[in-house]
């Protein structure tokens, strides 16, 4: 008996094995997903109090226009460039008349939408997971709760509806500037055969409104899964101002990983919606 | 809600067993106190005793294992489902770290509860967050931020926010914690001088026993707990418990 009982303390106190540890992490995971969801729902349902923080909105809106536009042009212009750099010389011994559509498609309907979601992410949720992961350790939230302020509709609502609203504004600057920069090396690049009216011509012979609209609703989906993301993780912090940091890293990598995966889910959702999109 | 300085209404507190863990270490194990209204409630201890997590269950930020936390005839969980307007009461908490919302400036904090639930009209809740912040000698800060205030400053600012509401319990979590000797009485002061004013029913949680003794109506021991010594505040210095002894004593070295 004394055998048996010494047998189960020594496996108490042994450090968890591999499959202890992956289902702990599957379980972490499943809860953070539970959270995200849970706090999308009740952030929806509060929207329709949207009118009375239009102030706190506005105010969002200002601070991720002031946070992303100068990155977001600086990247995009040289995504564009570098994408009919790479192409052209990939298209030297076919044609290069098809840069304009390549250019047009990728900018509008991936790398526009894609690219301003990791930057928002990066720099906007970051921000948005830092201030309420500090207001949550430095009992800030307590605070609000004990004035009968519900945290959602006074944090998460007016971050979430500014997010939702600003990246396919983004997501159009972007296409736009990247669409500038392709413009621009096709310009002055004198290995590059075709001219910019050709460019151009091509662009807009292939690129139709659903390929923008597509762009743009990604843009949507990717600014609600980065508020929700930022949101949760700043809610979810403990443990002082390292968990701050740890609860920041956190929302931006989680917000990577789910703006790819919805992307690809768009894509998929699009193509047998519009089959016509994908040309 | 005309002045802050109307007398408080009368809360009882009425705190029946009230256990509490947290994964497998038990915080509170069974605690039994009642606070009479208008009464300042000292609550002493050591660092992870659980005089914290007994205030926040009382305000309604965590939830008793078991066990029940009545403020007059409702349970804190009826009396925080009462929308603002219904309650028939208010029950405020001073943070340790104040808690003010760094985005907002002091006169924004104070009147962040009136403002939400737009219980007054602007004009009227200027003249409440002007009367609030007189109250705890900050007049003239509206305007500043919370980073431009001292931690002495912070906790007058998270009092008037109190005052604004016109709470009638006001919770204190380490009012005076971080605070050099000076600010440690200033803040002491105001606490003496708003139990004189509007007898709201207060608890302070503290580790400074001099503060204690000038506050308390009754001082209660908090030890692995429980409720171990429970004394009026002036008997409470010759209390013949040994833990409380003992923590007087080491007080009284540290002065």
């Amino acid at each position: 008996m004394a055998e048996a009982s010494d047998t189960v303390s020594r496996a108490d106190r042994s450090p968890p094995g591999v499959t202890a540890a992956i289902g702990r992490g599957a379980l972490d995971v499943l809860q953070i997903i539970g959270e995200c969801v849970a706090l999308f729902v009740a952030t929806v349902w509060h929207c329709r109090s949207a009118g009375r923080h239009v102030a706190k909105i506005v105010a969002q809106l200002t601070l991720i226009g002031t946070e992303t536009l100068g990155i977001a042009a600086l990247v995009s212009l040289f995504v564009g460039m570098v994408m009919v750099v790479q192409a052209a010389d990939q298209l030297a011994n076919y044609t290069q008349e098809v840069l304009g559509s390549l250019v047009g498609l990728a900018m509008t309907k991936e790398l526009g939408p894609v690219i301003m979601g990791f930057i928002v992410a990066g720099k906007a949720g970051s921000a948005v997971a830092a201030e309420i992961g500090s207001m949550k350790v430095y009992d800030e939230i307590a605070a609000l709760r004990t004035m009968d302020i519900d945290p959602i509709p006074f944090l998460s609502m007016p971050r979430f509806l500014a997010m939702t609203l600003a990246l396919p504004m983004l997501v159009l600057y972007s296409d736009v500037i990247g669409i500038a920069g392709g413009t621009i090396v096709i310009a002055f690049d004198p290995t590059i055969s075709i001219s910019v009216s050709q460019f151009l011509e091509n662009l807009t012979e292939w690129l139709n409104f659903t390929d923008i609209l597509v762009g743009l609703f990604k843009g949507m989906v990717f600014g609600m899964l980065v508020s929700i993301i930022a949101c949760a993780f700043g809610f979810r912090t403990t443990g002082g101002s390292e968990g701050v940091a740890r609860s920041t890293t956190s929302a931006v990598v989680w917000s990577f990983v789910a703006i790819i995966i919805a992307d690809f889910i768009v894509v998929r959702v699009a193509f047998l919606f519009f089959p016509s999109a994908p040309k | 809600m005309k002045t802050t300085a109307k007398p408080a209404a009368g809360v009882t507190i009425s705190v029946r067993e009230v256990w509490k863990s947290y994964d497998d270490h038990t915080v509170l194990r069974g605690v039994r106190l009642e606070v009479a209204a208008g009464e300042s409630l000292v609550i002493i201890g050591g660092s992870g005793e659980g005089k914290s997590v007994l205030i926040r269950q009382i305000i309604g930020l965590e939830t008793p294992d078991r066990g029940e936390i009545r403020l007059n005839e409702w349970t804190v969980g009826e009396y925080r489902q009462l929308p603002m307007e219904a309650k028939p009461f208010h029950a405020s908490m001073v943070f340790q770290s104040s808690a003010l919302l760094n985005s907002l400036n002091v006169a924004d904090n104070v009147s962040l509860a009136l403002r939400e639930h737009r219980t007054a009209p602007p004009s009227e809740i200027r003249e409440i967050v002007r009367e609030s912040l007189a109250q705890v000698d900050m007049e003239g800060t509206g305007h500043k931020m919370p980073s431009e205030l001292s931690g002495g400053m912070r906790k007058r600012v998270a009092i008037a926010r109190a005052l604004a509401i016109r709470s009638d319990l006001i919770l204190y979590d380490e009012p005076t914690a971080e605070l050099d000797p000076l600010l440690t009485e200033e803040v002491g002061a105001l606490i003496r001088k708003i139990q004189q004013s509007r007898r709201p029913t207060q608890v302070v949680v503290t580790h400074n026993l001099p503060l204690a003794g000038e506050i308390a109506d009754h001082v209660a021991v908090l030890r692995e707990g429980q409720i171990v010594d429970y004394r009026t505040g002036e008997d409470f210095f010759q209390s013949d418990h040994p833990y409380t002894r003992s923590l007087v004593r080491a007080a009284r070295v540290a002065l």
